[in-house]
């Protein structure tokens, strides 16, 4: 592999925004599918097609990782939050694949509520990673996921308390609704992950 | 008749129904026989043991009490906590048969039709009809409009909906109810048109705009 002395970092800022858009543009479709099952307008083919792009991305990244002298940022730096990013659009689409896995007939609110924080994550984590090239309202965005991901839990606790306050619920809709909720848990964390990741670059560069 | 032997260890009494053309499931405990209940019809449940729990949790099926040996004393404990039969295995087997299929006979018939004006729903029969036409439902959404129709005019919770119909207590934030009253009000409003509504008491459930029906139903006449 050859490394290339002449510095691209414009390549570096322009993929990290195109994976926070993928991430945000997933969670936005997954919402919808949350919303309104079971007759969605988007099917779950669309949030995979967003996961393969996620996928090509974070592998560019690598790549121009692995053959770049000059990065803009600690490598370990670049590499940890190519790969964060990347799984909260791996946790989105294990998400919305659920609903078709678990043949889901009906909305829930408590997973409504946890779709729509996710979204404003998501939302959060693309003007932070479009902001890496000159930090202006990344902190303001690091901040905003982490109180997301906060409201994001306190959603998730009570959604998951939900499934056990009667003995009589059937077990189908627990086992399906327990995985959906822990899953969306999942990315909207990884999103505070991805978001941990920026403020390590922000501290070391601004 | 769907006979349902929840712990009953007597062989004999397991060959004696089914050679009497009983479909004979077996259940170990009160749970499983709840689970047995949901996934099928029961007429009849026979139990040995945990009378007082099958009794909650099979409402509305007549529950036998098997008495392994005959014991006048544990008879009437077990009918004075309201078993709607004692059987032992002191009676010869045409006895036996006899109790059970009395029992059954006994028993309440299961949903009975209902009829508002032109609209009849038959849960039993798996049919809503209007004005003799049968109306294209799923089984789901004939459920939910049986249970509108028997309320007649009531408004009834969106979690009793659920707990006769999916046979469940209702998660709350669980969106299964509205799904199925919508499409079935769609359906409703493409087979029948104006004179049958389902409306919505927010934060609360549906009821059936009987209004229009008792209308319609004077015009019948």
């Amino acid at each position: 592999m050859r490394i290339q002395l002449v510095p691209r970092t414009t390549e570096f800022y322009d993929l990290f925004a195109a994976a926070g858009r993928v991430a945000h543009e997933a969670a936005r479709l997954t919402e919808i599918r949350f919303r309104e099952v079971p007759d969605e307008t988007v099917p779950h083919d669309r949030v995979k097609e967003l996961e393969t792009e996620g996928d090509t991305i974070t592998r560019d990244i690598f790549r121009l990782l692995n053959t770049q002298y000059v990065t803009p940022f600690d490598r370990e730096d670049i590499y940890n939050l190519a790969r964060a990013v990347d799984d909260v659009v791996d946790f989105i689409d294990e998400a919305s694949d659920l609903l078709d896995i678990y043949k889901i007939d009906a909305p829930m609110d408590q997973a409504v509520a946890q779709a729509r924080v996710l979204v404003e994550a998501t939302g959060a984590l693309e003007r932070a990673l479009g902001s890496l090239r000159n930090f202006r309202g990344a902190e303001d965005a690091i901040l905003e996921i982490k109180r997301l991901e906060d409201e994001g839990d306190r959603i998730s606790r009570d959604a998951i308390a939900s499934l056990f306050e009667d003995e009589d619920v059937s077990p189908r809709t627990m086992i399906r609704w327990k995985d959906v909720f822990e899953s969306l848990e999942r990315a909207i964390d990884a999103s505070e992950t991805a978001a941990h990741a920026i403020g390590n670059i922000v501290v070391k560069n601004a | 008749m769907e006979l349902l032997l929840v712990g009953v260890a007597s062989e004999r009494l397991r060959a004696l129904l089914r050679s009497t053309g009983h479909t004979v499931r077996l259940a170990d405990g009160p749970g499983e026989a709840e689970l047995a209940q949901r996934s099928g019809r029961v007429d009849v449940a026979v139990c040995e043991a945990d009378f007082a729990q099958l009794r909650r949790r099979l409402e509305s099926v007549p529950v036998a009490v098997w008495l392994p040996t005959a014991s006048t004393a544990a008879a009437a404990e077990a009918l004075e906590a309201g078993a709607d039969e004692v059987v032992h295995a002191g009676m010869g087997d045409r006895e036996l048969a006899a109790r059970i299929a009395a029992l059954a006979r006994r028993a309440p018939t299961g949903a009975p039709p209902v009829e508002l004006g032109p609209l009849l729903v038959d849960r039993d029969r798996g049919e809503a009809t209007w004005h003799g036409r049968r109306l294209a439902l799923t089984a789901r959404e004939r459920d939910v409009l049986y249970e509108l129709s028997r309320a007649g005019g009531a408004t009834v919770r969106r979690e009793t909906i659920y707990r006769t119909v999916w046979g469940y207590a209702m998660t709350r934030g669980d969106r299964s109810v509205d799904v199925n009253v919508k499409r079935l009000r769609d359906k409703l409003a493409a087979e029948i048109g104006a004179p049958v509504a389902i409306e919505t008491e927010p934060g609360v459930g549906y009821r059936l705009a009987l209004s229009q029906l008792r209308n319609d139903a004077v015009t019948e006449l």
